[in-house]
């Protein structure tokens, strides 16, 4: 699915990335990294698998994009300090090692605030929010609707919005998706270990979904609105 | 018990004379089962009470160990006062008698009794309370210095465990008394109960526990889940509570065609009617969202009523509630509306009537709720009952006719379930440590735990220790250290600390709590409801029509309601309780023409009854009833099974299921307590006996999981059991940094494990609660062996039958918003009206109304977010 950004193009991958072809860069956001780690630290049994999981996704997204694509993470890069550990830097450079080449911008979010040297260190270049790439604003939490006129288009993360589309009344189901908001793309978690929120979708929202090997839009008819029904 | 001790049934026994003095003094005189506990208790005997609301069962449980006290010379020199100084003796030894009770309502009163009858016997015991209101200072103060009598909750009981003062505390513990056990049996506080107590027991072995019930139909397994497989202990019944009378309000005309959702508003007239004869009433509704309309509609009706007429629900503030039952006690109010939260045993006074909304859904329930009238032995139990559906006269024509022979249902304890026992281990080992495999030997001596196997045992250990089986599935998971291969201890005081707060099994059902701008709270509401609600939205709540002004912070801030516009009622989950198997077969009697069962409700329902005759046949004990039909929706087939909703929906998916397996179909399932539509566009049989092989009960352990979104129902499951087994923490999200980075929801908790660890039994025991809990497969194997020894019958009538009826407008409510149902069913509703008036018309396509209310529908479809089914 590619959408028109600002005059950018923008192609949304159904594995959760965003292409920006015009620059080389394929965006992702919310990887969480370390969060099981994390969770066991603090006597929660989560089993391991998930930062792996996470990274997996990471590696597929880029075998799937262009040469020389640069990786660009919209913040959350890990979950918290007690999840980085050995065992995270290890799979780490596993994953660094299959991806050498791949220059890596890390646009900081709130939970990496206390980790930025460590994203330095793992060869992330580090960057504080609003970050600029051609004339798209990139940020980790999204700005509120109105905060900026659609003349100001960006791509954020933050929400990790997923959607919950109905069949009849009594099933349905949850798909992590793209929300397209006011003047920002918000993307949907990469992670393995990550909660979505349910969206809440306002007149002239997009929201797009992965469908097998596409990505499609949910007709705003379908979308589970903020405003009063039933 | 030593040699030589004074005799208490003597007639010179002093503390028993001074006890019968002290009932004297107030006007009674003991029950003899009172003096059968006081004598059992002073034998070293343990044993179960059951006995009606209101028959002095705090003094027969009391009065056992007070007499004990009194003997071995704890009075008071001087004659009682009702000074709170503690006498001589008091402070001394850890607690005595501990008290365990359900409510934390119950808690107070409780103190208050004991400490009245401990007065006026002039023992200088001290009692004190312990849940989770008191503050932190009056406990560590309680740990340092336990008082005599200790009256606590499941939880706190067990946060008593959880301290290395625990030595002190119960060092000197004579007795346990378990008050409402009956309330506690049936769920997972019931388990964590019987830990405690396993523990307490091996601190205590003389120990003895006495647990207090209302009347059960397993009360010999109630006895034993109290005090273990091998406990032995005693059976003591109370007195008959007098005679209870079941009454119903039967409107003038009965609709024909009944269908639920107008919540019985239709006899308000009559109930005022019954309010305006005066005194004290209560007036019992199902579901939380029913007493809010009822306190609107009484108070629309008699304005002149707000000071009289108050609401009380489990989710309006404590406060509120206090002075809900404060004006019981008072007898100042006129009329409260509550739910089952004041069915336990909240002490107030005995109100002149009690009046029961819909369907109590039990007997039991009934009988629990008609004892809040009329305390007084021998004093007659009225209940009036309201029905909201037709259907409902005979359930209450049928709950009169199982009071009357006595029958009531039993409630079963849960089998093992793991997440208690890894927070029971937990919390042990919290208290400077605990040998594992005494941990083991105290769980298999409770009923729950008795089959315990060590592989399991082994699991829980894993679990708690390293997370989970394979040690490198688990990396840096800190929680308890074993040491020595036995010893369990905590990994740090982080453990400890997060550990404390998450102590207990009760669900968090992620509630907001409401308050008004100026800061006051009004109570908490389900954030599912309120997550559809926009600023400026009304809604109806804690008796108030309330405006929602924001959401910040887990916390609703509302403000009263000025302008005029749609209300909405919010809706909680839990509110539809299946019918009782007891109270089925007694309605499926009454169809059938039972002549226990019978009264006005059953002469005013005849017109229903005559046609669903005339139209197909009634269904009954001895008879299953399948019809058959067609209309523009497609072929429809009723079958009248009267196993409860549970398990029809466990019913329903197997026959959608097997009829798919039998040729490719697509079948929608619908159900309500007395039976199951099936919905499809190709015919169903018509054979009695292609559906004897449909219902047949071989192979339904491996057709059910297979048939069902087995996975999806248990990841919902899943909730309560990752919050007690400690996957996830129960405080609020958001309440400090260090917890906020350790929130994750139990669904994708869920995802983790089952992807993750495939083997874990907590997934698998999700699995089985869905099964037995939610699906009563029990219950369903069991009543498809009945189903097999009835006769079938299927019949093709000519449009939707009396009995049919209803489970279609269900099967329209859970696909259409709730507006367009209304206006659909009551369309069809007139016209099987007419046609059942007009016998010619009869003879057409039953579907044609249907199809023509279809049309009308599909412009509501698309995209609907129509509210959840209540």
């Amino acid at each position: 699915m590619r959408i028109d950004l600002g005059g950018e193009e923008v192609v949304l991958l159904p594995a959760g990335g965003a292409l920006l072809p015009g620059h080389r860069a394929l965006l992702v956001a919310d990887l969480h990294l370390g969060k099981g780690a994390a969770f066991r630290a603090a006597g929660r049994a989560v089993p391991a698998g998930t930062s792996g999981e996470t990274l997996e996704r990471l590696s597929a997204l880029l075998r799937a994009a262009p040469r020389d694509t640069d990786l660009w993470i919209l913040g959350d890069l890990f979950h918290s300090p007690s999840g980085v550990t050995p065992e995270l830097a290890g799979r780490w450079r596993g994953w660094r090692e299959e991806n050498p080449s791949t220059a890596l911008h890390l646009v900081h979010g709130n939970h990496d605030r206390t980790l930025l040297d460590v994203a330095r260190e793992w060869g992330c270049q580090v960057l504080a929010p609003p970050t600029r790439l051609g004339s798209l604003t990139l940020r980790h939490i999204p700005r509120e609707r109105f905060d900026a006129g659609l003349a100001d288009p960006g791509v954020a993360g933050h929400l990790h919005p997923v959607v919950r589309l109905r069949e009849g009344r009594r099933s349905g189901f949850r798909l992590p998706c793209f929300w397209l908001r006011g003047p920002d793309l918000v993307l949907p978690a990469l992670g393995a270990f990550v909660d979505g929120a349910r969206l809440r979708a306002e007149r002239d929202d997009r929201v797009f979904v992965p469908a097998g090997d596409q990505v499609l839009e949910v007709p705003p008819a379908q979308l589970p609105s903020s405003s009063r029904t039933g | 018990m030593k040699d030589g001790r004074p005799r208490r049934d003597g007639p010179r026994h002093e503390p028993t004379a001074r006890v019968e003095a002290w009932f004297a003094s107030r006007g009674w005189a003991p029950f003899e089962y009172q003096r059968t506990v006081w004598a059992a208790h002073d034998d070293g005997d343990s044993g179960l009470i059951h006995v009606a609301t209101g028959m002095g069962k705090t003094l027969a449980a009391a009065g056992g160990p007070v007499i004990q006290a009194l003997t071995a010379g704890g009075a008071d020199p001087q004659p009682p006062s009702a000074s709170r100084t503690p006498g001589p003796g008091a402070g001394k030894g850890g607690v005595k008698l501990l008290w365990v009770t359900p409510l934390r309502a119950l808690a107070r009163d409780t103190v208050q009794s004991l400490q009245a009858f401990l007065v006026g016997v002039g023992l200088g015991w001290t009692v004190e309370l312990r849940t989770g209101d008191v503050s932190s200072s009056v406990k560590g103060r309680q740990r340092r210095s336990p008082p005599d009598v200790l009256v606590t909750t499941p939880e706190s009981l067990s946060l008593l465990l959880s301290y290395p003062e625990k030595g002190r505390t119960f060092g000197g513990l004579e007795t346990v008394v378990v008050d409402e056990w009956h309330e506690l049996l049936g769920g997972k506080r019931g388990t964590q109960t019987e830990l405690g107590l396993s523990h307490l027991r091996a601190m205590r072995p003389d120990l003895r526990v006495w647990g207090l019930s209302a009347t059960l139909g397993n009360l010999d397994q109630a006895l034993k889940v109290l005090l273990g497989p091998e406990g032995g202990g005693r059976l003591v019944a109370g007195p008959p509570g007098g005679e209870v009378v079941v009454e119903t309000l039967v409107p003038d005309t009965v609709i024909r065609f009944p269908w639920s959702g107008h919540l019985g508003l239709r006899l308000l007239p009559q109930v005022l009617e019954e309010l305006e004869r005066g005194g004290t009433s209560l007036l019992f509704t199902n579901t939380r969202a029913q007493a809010e309309l009822w306190h609107q509609a009484l108070l629309d009706a008699r304005p002149q009523w707000s000071e009289v007429v108050a609401l009380h629900h489990g989710s309006i503030s404590a406060e509120a509630r206090k002075s809900a039952e404060q004006g019981l006690s008072d007898g100042t109010l006129r009329c409260v509306v509550c739910t089952s939260s004041l069915d336990l045993g909240v002490d107030f006074q005995p109100v002149d009537r009690v009046l029961q909304v819909g369907s109590p859904k039990g007997v039991g329930r009934l009988l629990q709720r008609a004892g809040r009238s009329g305390h007084r032995p021998g004093a007659k139990r009225r209940v009036v009952c309201v029905p909201t559906h037709a259907l409902e006269l005979l359930e209450f024509a049928a709950a009169r006719a199982a009071v009357e022979e006595g029958e009531v249902e039993p409630r079963e304890a849960p089998t093992g379930p793991l997440d208690v026992l890894a927070q029971h281990v937990v919390t042990l080992a919290l208290a400077g440590g605990i040998s594992a495999e005494a941990v083991y030997q105290e769980a298999r001596s409770t009923w729950s735990f008795r089959g315990l196997s060590r592989e399991a045992w082994g699991w829980v250990l894993d679990f708690v220790v390293r997370g989970g089986p394979a040690l490198q599935a688990y990396p840096r998971y800190r929680r308890l250290v074993m040491e020595d291969d036995d010893r369990l201890v905590p990994a740090g005081p982080a453990v400890t600390r997060s550990h404390r707060q998450a102590v207990g099994t009760i669900a968090d059902e992620g509630t907001l709590s409401v308050r008004f701008l100026k800061g006051r709270r009004l109570g908490s509401v389900e954030e599912a409801f309120l997550s559809r609600l926009r600023p400026g939205d009304r809604f109806l709540f804690s008796g108030r029509v309330l405006e929602l002004v924001r959401v910040k912070d887990m916390v609703a801030y509302v403000r009263r309601a000025t302008r005029s516009g749609r209300t909405t009622v919010p809706r909680w989950a839990g509110g539809r309780l299946p019918l009782s198997s007891h109270l089925a077969r007694w309605v499926a009697a009454g169809l059938a023409g039972d002549p226990r069962i019978q009264g006005p409700e059953l002469d005013a329902l005849e017109p229903l009854l005559d046609l669903q005759r005339r139209w197909s046949r009634l269904p009954g004990p001895e008879r299953l009833v399948v019809e058959v039909a067609r209309s523009r929706e497609g072929h429809h087939a009723f079958l009248f099974t009267f196993l409860g909703r549970l398990a029809h929906e466990g019913l329903g998916a197997l026959l959608a299921w097997r009829l798919s397996q039998i040729e490719p179909r697509t079948v929608g399932v619908a159900l309500n307590d007395y039976g199951i539509e099936l919905l499809s566009p190709d015919p169903f049989p018509e054979e009695a006996s292609a559906w004897r092989s449909l219902l047949d009960p071989a192979g339904l352990e491996e057709d059910l999981p297979a048939c069902l979104n087995a996975a999806e129902m248990a990841r919902r499951r899943f909730r309560q059991i990752a919050r007690v087994s400690g996957l996830v923490h129960p405080g609020p999200p958001g309440r400090s940094r260090s917890t906020k980075n350790l929130q994750a929801s139990s669904g994708l908790l869920y995802d983790v494990l089952a992807r993750y660890d495939p083997d874990n039994l907590l997934v698998d025991q999700a699995h089985r609660e869905v099964l037995e809990r939610e699906l009563e497969a029990t219950r369903l194997r069991d009543g498809l062996g009945a189903l097999a020894q009835r006769e079938l019958t299927v019949t093709h009538p000519p449009r939707f039958t009396p009995l049919a009826f209803p489970i279609w407008a269900e099967r329209l409510q859970s696909q259409v918003s709730s507006e367009s149902w209304l206006q659909r069913v009551q369309r069809m509703a007139e016209s099987l009206e007419a046609a059942a008036g007009n016998p010619e018309a009869a003879t057409g396509n039953p579907g044609a109304a249907a199809g023509k209310l279809r049309a009308s529908a599909t412009s509501v479809r698309g995209g609907e977010v129509g509210p959840d089914a209540d």
